[in-house]
């Protein structure tokens, strides 16, 4: 009987394999009877036991070895990423015909002129009210990644009379740090001069002292910009607006990358200083610090209105309609 | 519910990209890509059944014909500044309102336009023409409370009072996103504001709203009537559409919350409870009224901001072969009827003559 069972376990298994799906068909699995479970005496129960257990290992390592010669696929684990829910905004190739409405949008949308290279950006970075000395310092440290860009208090401005002065002197974005409990909690990305206004949650922040980086490491070049994983097509417009927040050509003299990287709708910036070892083949990675985790909340049409503002996307009150499986990403 | 191909949905986006769906699962929309690419913020039905008119926020108003799938003229350099605010045909002319709240009546040759004089803030956000009156424009904006004008004269006919003021003794705004008018009597219009209040005019009683609907969180962006008596749609910005029954006190009847992002146009079918709604999502859905179930929904991928539908009729090709058949049938019964009647007629008319003494007795004899 459990011969026949473990049959058809391994073919279940192989039509897995095929479609990428986790497994529905499946029969019950009963317990395994332990074969040394009427051994009375402990020590050489649990001996035989670990006997077995081991020679079940060696024969499972073997086989891969053997498949490994053979030359057979290698397999793939499955994670909530390779399964995700097919999403039918992903944008594969834009240069496809059935993509060209979407590249219709993209070459009109806010951010083409940056993209056509026709402007250099200026980013202006600003705090909530007060804020404490862990966000001044995250504020700083964002001031020397992004070239281009200053940090200045906000003293009791309101965010829409800040749109407004910052248009006048020529800024190009505007991002406000929010704090809660003396951590940086919120990230407000404002393209300037029409919009998009992203808002996004932001966590497990670490400065460079908190990693045990020195500052000073971070050098004045203009970094290389990496953006992972941004496929739909909101996270496209998520990944063009964080993309043009630095300057459009690197210098790459400074070996220097800044990396947005999304996984599971959570984007990860990482701040490294890459070298190159003598064959020029592999890369060593030296982290600068900071470090920290974002999370779009909402994207929304125009400079800030959060009153009156026409919402692109939003999850507020609607996150048991939006994440109704695990395995479906947003961005 | 099975709505494929029942329905012809047009649908502009904010790079001015005309689409059309019909509702099929699976289909591959068409589209059609205008020179000048701007956003389209004003679509309405043209003077003829295959006609549609397209204003754009570049100031320009084309004409786009259905059979041929092609824009056949474009209208330009128009008096006023601003996107178009609202289109309407009139008769064979069409009416054309500009953002800064200047009218014309566009005739082909010549064009007529007068200004409904805003203030300094103000701007013209939405305008609402019915056919049943004709000469006669409602308007309203931020601003801009909602007034009905006589075309002819140029002269308003009807001015709204204002809300008035609140317990801080301060002026209570109302910005007009959308205006209605409804079926049942061409004097009631609705509004719905970026305030969150949907508020009901009645020409005939009083210059304030006969009914008030105040939602305080709500920021409305478009309104649209419902199949039903005294019922209306209205979509927000933060993604929710709510239908509204404005049977005095003003009630939220249902609230649809399968959009990601603000709704920015509706349409309604008149006999049946099915609503198109264009969201800035990209994704064009149609909700049934009763259920609240989506029916239908197609990425666009573009902004979507206004939506036309209609349904569409079925071919007649196929109820003409019925029909000689029908016609066969009665025309057997007909001829046999006829062969009957005339012989019975006939020895009627016989025995009539012959036998009519006879028979007056025998009735006589019957009778007794």
């Amino acid at each position: 009987m459990s011969e026949e069972k473990h049959v058809d376990l391994e073919e279940s298994k192989a039509e897995i394999k095929e479609e990428i799906k986790p497994s529905k068909s499946g029969s019950v699995l009963f317990p395994n009877e332990n074969k040394y479970s009427h051994i009375k005496n402990k020590l050489v129960r649990s001996q035989q036991y670990q006997k077995a257990k081991k020679e079940q290992k060696k024969a499972k390592k073997l086989a891969k070895k053997q498949t490994k010669l053979e030359g057979g696929p290698k397999k793939v684990p499955h994670t909530l990423e390779s399964l995700r829910i097919k999403d039918e905004t992903t944008v594969n190739d834009i240069n496809t015909e059935e993509n060209e409405l979407v590249k219709n949008d993209l070459d009109n949308d806010e951010f083409s002129e940056y993209y056509q290279q026709s402007y250099e950006p200026k980013i202006l970075i600003t705090y909530a009210d007060n804020p404490m000395r862990k966000t001044r310092i995250f504020g700083r440290e964002l001031t020397r990644i992004i070239p281009n860009s200053v940090s200045l208090y906000r003293n009791r401005s309101g965010v829409k009379k800040i749109v407004k002065s910052a248009i006048k002197k020529d800024f190009t974005d505007i991002l406000i740090i929010n704090e809660n409990r003396k951590e940086p909690d919120g990230l407000l990305v404002i393209h300037l001069p029409d919009g998009p206004t992203a808002h996004f949650k932001i966590s497990n922040v670490k400065i460079t002292t908190e990693l045990r980086k020195n500052h000073k490491d971070i050098n004045e070049h203009r970094p290389e910009v990496v953006l992972n994983n941004f496929s739909t097509r909101l996270g496209l417009t998520v990944g063009r607006m964080l993309g043009a927040l630095f300057h459009y050509s690197p210098e790459f003299v400074g070996r220097r990358t800044v990396t947005f990287h999304n996984q599971r709708d959570y984007i990860f910036f990482r701040h490294y200083r890459y070298c190159f070892d003598e064959e020029g083949k592999k890369a060593k990675l030296k982290e600068l610090g900071p470090r920290f985790t974002l999370k779009l909340r909402s994207l929304q049409k125009g400079t800030f209105d959060s009153k009156y503002g026409q919402y692109e996307w939003i999850i507020d009150g609607r996150r048991h309609a939006v994440e109704t499986s695990r395995r479906k990403f947003n961005l | 519910m099975e709505i494929s191909n029942k329905y012809c949905i047009y649908v502009g986006t904010t790079r001015g990209v005309l689409q059309c769906s019909y509702c099929k699962p699976d289909e591959k929309v068409a589209y059609s890509v205008p020179e000048q690419q701007s956003e389209i913020t004003a679509l309405e039905w043209g003077r003829s059944e295959d006609e549609i008119i397209v204003g754009y926020k570049n100031e320009q108003v084309h004409l786009y014909n259905l059979n041929q799938n092609k824009y056949t003229k474009t209208i330009s350099k128009l008096e006023g500044e601003g996107p178009i605010a609202g289109i309407a045909p009139v008769n064979k002319s069409i009416l054309i309102a500009k953002h800064d709240g200047i009218i014309t009546l566009w005739n082909g040759k010549k064009s007529d336009y007068f200004s409904i004089n805003l203030e300094e803030k103000g701007t013209l956000e939405a305008i609402i023409y019915n056919k049943n009156r004709e000469d006669v424009v409602g308007t309203g904006g931020e601003c801009n409370d909602f007034k009905l004008w006589n075309l002819e004269t140029k002269q308003c006919l009807f001015k709204a009072k204002s809300l008035g003021h609140d317990e801080l003794n301060l002026p209570i705004p109302t910005s007009i996103k959308g205006l209605i008018s409804f079926s049942e009597s061409e004097k009631l219009n609705a509004c719905c504001t970026k305030e969150g209040h949907v508020l009901l005019y009645d020409e005939r009683a009083q210059r304030r709203p006969v009914v008030k609907f105040h939602e305080k969180k709500a920021c409305y962006t478009c309104i649209a009537s419902a199949f039903r008596e005294r019922q209306c749609l209205v979509g927000t910005t933060r993604g929710y559409m709510q239908l509204l029954d404005l049977r005095a006190p003003g009630k939220c009847v249902r609230t649809f919350t399968t959009f990601t992002g603000s709704v920015t146009s509706i349409a309604c079918d008149p006999q049946e409870p099915l609503v198109a709604t264009t969201s800035l999502d990209r994704y064009l859905r149609v909700h049934h009224l009763e259920t609240k179930e989506l029916v239908y929904k197609v990425y666009l991928k573009q902004n979507l901001t206004k939506v036309l539908m209609k349904p569409l009729v079925k071919e007649e090709p196929e109820e003409v072969p019925d029909a000689p058949i029908v016609d066969e049938e009665y025309e057997e019964i007909f001829s046999n009827m006829e062969v009957v009647t005339d012989k019975k007629t006939k020895k009627h008319k016989q025995k009539s003559l012959v036998e009519s003494g006879v028979k007056k007795k025998k009735k006589k004899t019957q009778s007794l």
